[in-house]
């Protein structure tokens, strides 16, 4: 395959990515290069993006970017570790910024070491909503970030599968899906509707009752064992890996082992308490997971027990 | 301790007030919910006011002398909009831009700064000539720099926003009080009182801490928290609980178990139902010229506490004598937790405290007397205010009368809850609705 | 004739210093030297610097940057002789709300004070400060007031008294803040006139003591220190009714034994000292357990025996966990102060009692100076305790805690030897090799590449490396990385020869490694290795030829990497 990438890109996104590591976003002409260059790449992914392991799986970071950070330092580094993110990396905390623009980087410079996928914070409904789209506008005093990136996200796949196996997305199924041809055939490039096939992958959960249901969140659908049983059975699927939902413990199993759904925001929100999670599936695809606490903060503020300096 | 009163001694001769002015829409039909005032506060040396309203607006007013007159007023100086409303994303929850204190950090001869806050975020304003000034662009002529001339286009007062303390309390902010050295301040919340530098957005110290392990414990709040007027190590705070709490920096480093409790230990056979909740206390302060004595509301009225008696204090005075009869009624129709501000003149004989039926009453202490003023529009200036009477024991005699010597009939929907005391003289301010009165000694 | 095409960017710098966009006239001030050059010495004089004056109540971020480069311009605008007109603008940037900018601008005239003559511009330089000290605003005091040690030498007799005049006076400003910059000053001034009683700063010194506010009077302890007239005072804010003041003593206790000598520090200070750690507020017991090491050095024996030793027994209780890890980094300083039997009898039970803490934290520091127990009692003696106490906090379930203790390890390696540290720590070592976290890894081979610079290659190629190598049939990809990081950090440390025999094969295997990932950390781990096997051509041309195979990997991250070295970024 052409290499989209010369020698400037690479030196260039190499810087990128150093300063993001040090909580700089990047300039409003360089995200707008940047997601030029996504663009490219994500449109040639497939809506059940074919992943090889080994592979992290990763679930919710909602702009937690201490906490992805952290997620490095329990995983390893990109591109040594590959990571397959499952969506949610903006919205709620403060670094959706430097997040999204932080995994779109490495995908530009290592697109087959890294998968990333859609979740339903990734549109432009959601993040007028719960804080992505203020916080461009903070940082960058205008939109126009705001903007290239949820264009951007109308190219993310909705879901990939791991060696034929272990179907990875970020919500759940559909009704109106029972096969992965049938996601193969959705035209994904678009907002994230608000019903129908492509909406439900996004926002789904599983449940303890059988069946379809009705979901709480006003979009997607519950299902229950039996929908997930037949949906593994069907498409020769061992599991299906899922984040959306808070779990306290990192990860959470449901439906006998068939879902399994990872959240990897620790302390989401910054005061839910919950540990974070990541899957490690190695080359003969067993899988182990790894459950990680909140990263200390730097340059946020926060409250002290003991007397501070400015006391003393 | 020492008394640190250069105040004269007070007169023999009951205090006689005078109406100053009055800002605000006077027509209730161009007023809207936005404009109601939710925070009133003289800055160190009074020559300014300032009001937070609902709307999340603080409008400032500068004292102004008056010609071929033994009085003055204040007069519109310059408004922020302080607050905006605002998601919080982390909680999803809506915050109001309300502001719900304004504390004013500047001493003499500086800057006009000021601490504003709504439920959650702290701001520091200051008040800044700005000289604003418009540039040509910059030439190039005969191979040389031409610096272009400006010229100015407009000037006036503004605030410009200086620092956000945030993200550092997790309930409402009900109180802001600056330290008397100018280098820190405190915040309080429903359950917790931080300390901050005001350099320093970053860290907050949280010094107080009432939250349970177990939120459904909840047993009480914090009402107020407020500085010792000239130590930087000393403070208070007051609690629904009905106690006062002054805490000494000096003493330890934290506040658990160490600090010295002002309240009233109740009979347990007089009991009653309603107990707990008048002794709520709504504000507590130190007197500002005796180390040796606090004053505080609940409720029903006004108490000063001796610093040696941490039981019972030395003196009570009713204010809103005509509730007692009718705590079945207020507690049905949930006024019995509203909270009456209090306010006390520099020479710590007069004490304001908001009531009903558009009352204020300034007690004072000396003579024993309640003078109630009935806060409204005046269309004169030095205009004579309020009806004095005579406390007897702790009491005053039962409601107001009219001219006709008939009681006058009480509007609980009227009620004044804000005021605030010059830090000189004899002028207090107080909030009704959407506008702001002035009154004077004579 | 001037290059017009070159001034044109300059005018687009002058432009944005009034810019809508605040990011531009931030990035404008950065470069102002750039427009001063065009401009010359002259227009920057005349024309430039009042131009910016008028720039003055901009927000915080833009008068910081300025505050910054007007300090260092004084080549711009002439040199020393026109250092003056560089006042006018810092004079304003004196007198903002702002501290940061305000301090910065106060650093720009000392700096440029620094550079010229003060004699010759005594009259100025001496308004200047006046101006500031009855300024408008109180703020301007404080720069003022910072100004005066600098230049004070420098001036006249007569100056010299008007300055103390001024000094005089604000030190009894009514705003305390004031005050508060004055009392910090006034440790500067005494430093000047340190051998004589100058009285007058003595007297203004009285009056800080008394002050209403914690925030001032606690300024005077580093004055206390430089002059003896002030020793008195040590015995004052020792005994003082504020903790603040009491943490002073005990945080800066070796200043003072230095300023009064030690062995006046032995019989006045021990007192307080013992007092201190005994203290009803932690913060106070923290800061005297935190000097216990210092402190104690300059005790004889008994007198830590008797007087100090009881304190730290009840110490080792303290409901603070923070007082705990104080008194745990500390206590094992004292060994060396006592003798064997007196560390026998004292030390080793409260040591042993902080090994048993419920805080992680308060175990891990117990071995920050384990070397002070060791050189007394023996590692042998030791050991029975230790080693399960460090196996523990080797396997913590805090992750923070587990990078603490392998950082500690090259520490121990150290103090215990070779022998200890073969028998009883590497087995340690090698577990944290194949640790879950990652972070965990990548520490463990610092770890051995330290302990390879301490007990040699040799031991190295015998005891750890093939424990490292091995981990190339791992079944996990991140666990076959190992090696690969391994091996670059190792090689740093080992001679060409050694990275020949051990490490050639090993790259040789995973250089065709089915998962890319091993294959593409084979080729950065080559890249990284080669200038280390320079002389060495045999080793060269097998790694040449090794990155020459990878570089026609189908797999294009292996293939960048022949070219393009990425940064191993920090996490």
């Amino acid at each position: 395959m052409l290499n989209i990438l010369n020698n400037e890109d690479i030196t260039t996104l190499d810087r990128q990515i150093e300063q993001l590591m040090d909580y700089k976003p990047i300039p409003e002409h360089e995200v707008k290069l940047l997601c030029d260059k996504a663009k490219e790449i994500l449109q040639k992914e497939s809506n059940v993006q074919p992943v090889r392991c080994p592979v992290t799986v990763c679930g919710d970071i909602h702009g937690q970017f201490h906490d992805l950070m952290e997620l490095f330092r329990i995983g390893g580094r990109s591109p040594d570790t590959n990571y397959l993110f499952m969506g949610d990396y903006v919205d709620r905390g403060y670094y959706s910024v430097e997040t999204v623009t932080l995994l779109v980087c490495l995908k530009v410079r290592f697109k087959d070491r890294l998968t990333i996928l859609r979740g339903n914070h990734e549109s432009r409904q959601i993040t007028q909503v719960y804080g992505f789209y203020d916080e461009c506008l903070r940082k960058y005093g205008n939109a126009n970030v705001w903007k290239y990136f949820t264009d951007l996200f109308d190219l993310l796949p909705l879901t990939a599968v791991i060696e034929g196996k272990i179907f990875c997305l970020h919500g759940g199924l559909s009704p109106s899906l029972d096969s992965l041809d049938q996601i193969k055939g959705l035209d994904r490039v678009q907002e994230v509707p608000h019903e129908g096939p492509m909406c439900d992958l996004l926002w789904s959960d599983p449940d303890d009752r059988c069946g379809w249901g009705i979901s709480p969140r006003g979009a997607g659908y519950t299902f229950g064992q039996d929908i997930s049983e037949q949906f593994n059975h069907t498409n020769g699927l061992k599991l299906v890996s899922r984040a959306h939902q808070l779990v306290m413990n990192g990860y959470n199993w449901s439906h006998d082992k068939n879902v399994v759904t990872i959240f990897s925001a620790p302390n989401y929100c910054y005061r839910c308490a919950n540990e974070a999670g990541i899957m490690e599936v190695d080359e003969n695809m067993n899988y182990n997971f790894l459950v990680f606490d909140p990263a200390p903060r730097r340059g946020e503020p926060h409250v002290t027990r003991r007397t501070p300096d400015y006391f003393l | 301790m020492q008394d640190r009163s250069n105040a004269p001694a007070s007169q023999q001769e009951s205090p006689s007030w005078v109406y100053i002015n009055g800002l605000g829409e006077r027509d209730q039909a161009n007023v809207t919910e936005s404009d109601v005032l939710t925070a009133i506060s003289f800055d160190k040396t009074g020559e300014y006011l300032a009001v937070g309203d609902k709307g999340g607006r603080v409008i400032v007013f500068r004292y102004n002398e008056l010609k071929n007159s033994r009085y003055f007023d204040y007069r519109y100086f310059t408004e922020i909009q302080s607050h905006e409303p605002e998601f919080d994303h982390l909680k999803s929850i809506e915050l109001d831009e309300k502001i719900n204190s304004i504390e004013f950090t500047n001493n003499k001869n500086s800057n006009l700064q000021m601490l504003t806050t709504n439920d959650r975020i702290i701001k520091l304003w200051k008040i800044e000539y700005k000289v604003h000034r418009q540039s040509q662009r910059c030439q190039v002529k005969n191979g040389s720099l031409q610096i272009p001339k400006t010229q100015v286009v407009g000037e006036g007062y503004e605030g410009v926003e200086r620092k956000q303390y945030k993200n550092c309390h997790n309930y409402n902010i009900n109180s802001l009080s600056m330290s008397p050295d100018g280098e820190n301040f405190l915040s309080a919340d429903d359950l917790r009182i931080n300390l901050w530098s005001i350099e320093n957005n970053l860290l907050a110290f949280n010094i107080v801490d009432l939250k349970p392990p177990n939120i459904e414990e909840l047993a009480e709040v914090i009402t107020h928290v407020e500085y010792h007027p000239v130590r930087s190590d000393i403070f208070l705070f007051s609690s629904s609980k009905g106690y006062i709490c002054s805490c000494d920096m000096r003493m330890n480093s934290q506040f658990e178990k160490c600090s010295t409790f002002y309240m009233v230990e109740e009979d347990p056979s007089r009991k009653h139902f309603f107990t707990d909740i008048i002794n709520s206390v709504s504000r507590a302060k130190f007197s500002p010229v005796n180390d040796n004595y606090i004053f505080s509301r609940d409720y029903l009225g006004v108490q000063i506490w001796d610093v040696r008696n941490t039981k019972m204090p030395f003196k009570t005075f009713n204010a809103t004598d005509y509730l007692e009869k009718k705590l079945c009624e207020v507690y049905e129709s949930e006024t019995i937790f509203d909270k009456f501000d209090l306010q006390i003149s520099p020479d710590s004989n007069l004490v304001l405290t908001g009531s009903y039926n558009s009352n204020v009453h300034v007690i004072d202490i000396q003579n024993q007397q309640n003078c109630t003023i009935d806060v409204k529009y005046m269309d004169k200036r030095g205009k004579n205010v309020g009806q004095v009477r005579n406390y007897r024991g702790k009491r005053v005699q039962g409601v107001l009368t009219n001219s006709n010597s008939e009681p006058v009939k009480i509007d609980m929907s009227q009620k004044i809850t804000l005021g605030t005391w010059h830090p000189q003289e004899n002028t207090f301010a107080v909030a009704k609705h959407n506008s702001l009165f002035i009154y004077t000694q004579k | 004739m001037v290059d017009t095409k070159a001034l044109y960017p300059i005018a687009v710098l002058i432009d944005e210093l009034k810019s809508e966009d605040q990011k531009k006239r931030v990035n404008s001030v950065k470069n102002l030297s750039q427009i001063a050059i065009a401009l010359g010495q002259d227009r920057t004089r005349n024309e430039l610097l009042p131009y910016i004056l008028d720039l003055m109540d901009d927000e915080e971020e833009v008068l910081l940057g300025l505050a910054d480069i007007l300090g260092n311009f004084l080549d711009l605008v002439g040199g020393p002789a026109h250092a003056i007109h560089l006042m006018k603008p810092l004079e304003k940037l004196c007198q903002v709300e702002e501290s940061t900018v305000r301090d910065k601008a106060t650093e720009g005239i000392k700096k440029i004070l620094s550079f010229v003559k003060v004699k010759d511009i005594e009259g100025p330089v001496f308004d200047l400060i006046k101006r500031l000290m009855n300024g408008e605003s109180y703020t301007s005091k404080f720069a003022g007031t910072h100004l005066i040690p600098t230049v004070y030498s420098q001036v006249s007799p007569q100056t010299q008294q008007e300055l103390m005049g001024l000094f005089s006076t604000v030190s009894q400003d009514d705003i305390p803040q004031v005050r508060k910059v004055a009392a910090i000053v006034l440790n500067e001034m005494i430093k000047l006139i340190p051998k004589t009683p100058e009285t007058e700063l003595l007297n203004i010194f009285a009056k800080f003591f008394k002050d209403d506010q914690d925030s001032v009077r606690m300024q005077g302890i580093d004055s206390i220190k430089v002059n003896a007239y002030l020793l008195q005072y040590i015995k004052k804010f020792a005994e003082d009714k504020s903790w603040r003041i009491r943490y002073l003593v005990a945080d800066r206790v070796m200043d003072l034994a230095q300023g009064i000598g030690f062995d006046q520090a032995r019989e006045q200070l021990l007192p307080y000292y013992v007092g201190f750690l005994t203290d009803s507020e932690s913060e106070v017991r923290t800061a005297a357990v935190s000097r216990l090491a210092d402190f104690c050095k300059i005790l004889d024996a008994q007198s830590v025996i008797i007087k100090i030793i009881p304190c730290l027994k009840k110490l080792q209780t303290d409901t603070f966990q923070y007082v705990r890890s104080a008194l745990a980094e500390n206590v094992l300083a004292l060994c060396t102060v006592i003798d064997k039997a007196s560390t026998n009898e004292h030390i080793l039970p409260i040591f042993l009692a902080l090994l048993r803490d419920e805080s992680s934290d308060v175990r891990l520091n117990l071995f920050k100076r384990l070397e002070d127990l060791n050189k007394v009692l023996g590692i042998e003696n030791l050991s029975q305790s230790i080693i399960p106490a460090l196996t523990e906090l080797s396997q913590d379930k805090n992750w923070r805690i587990k990078l603490s203790v392998i950082e500690q390890f090259p520490i121990l390696a150290r103090q215990l030897g070779e022998a200890f540290f073969n028998d009883k720590l590497a087995p340690i070592c090698i577990t944290w090799l194949s640790d879950n976290i990652f972070s965990i890894r990548e520490a463990a081979l610092t770890n051995l590449k330290q302990l390879t610079e301490i007990f040699g290659v040799q031991w190295a190629s015998k005891t750890v490396i093939p424990q490292l190598l091995s981990l190339q049939v791992n079944s996990n990809y991140l666990h076959r990385l190992t090696p690969c990081f391994g091996m670059t950090q190792l090689s740093q440390v080992m001679p060409s020869e050694a990275i020949k025999k051990l490490f050639l094969p090993v790259l040789a295997t995973l250089g065709q490694d089915q998962v890319p990932n091993i294959r593409m950390n084979v080729a950065k781990c080559i890249q990284s290795i080669l200038p280390q096997a320079k002389g060495n051509v045999e080793l060269e041309d097998k790694l040449r030829q090794m990155l020459n195979q990878l570089s026609k990997d189908p797999d294009q991250d292996v293939n960048f990497n022949r070219t393009k070295q990425d940064k191993n970024w920090r996490i």
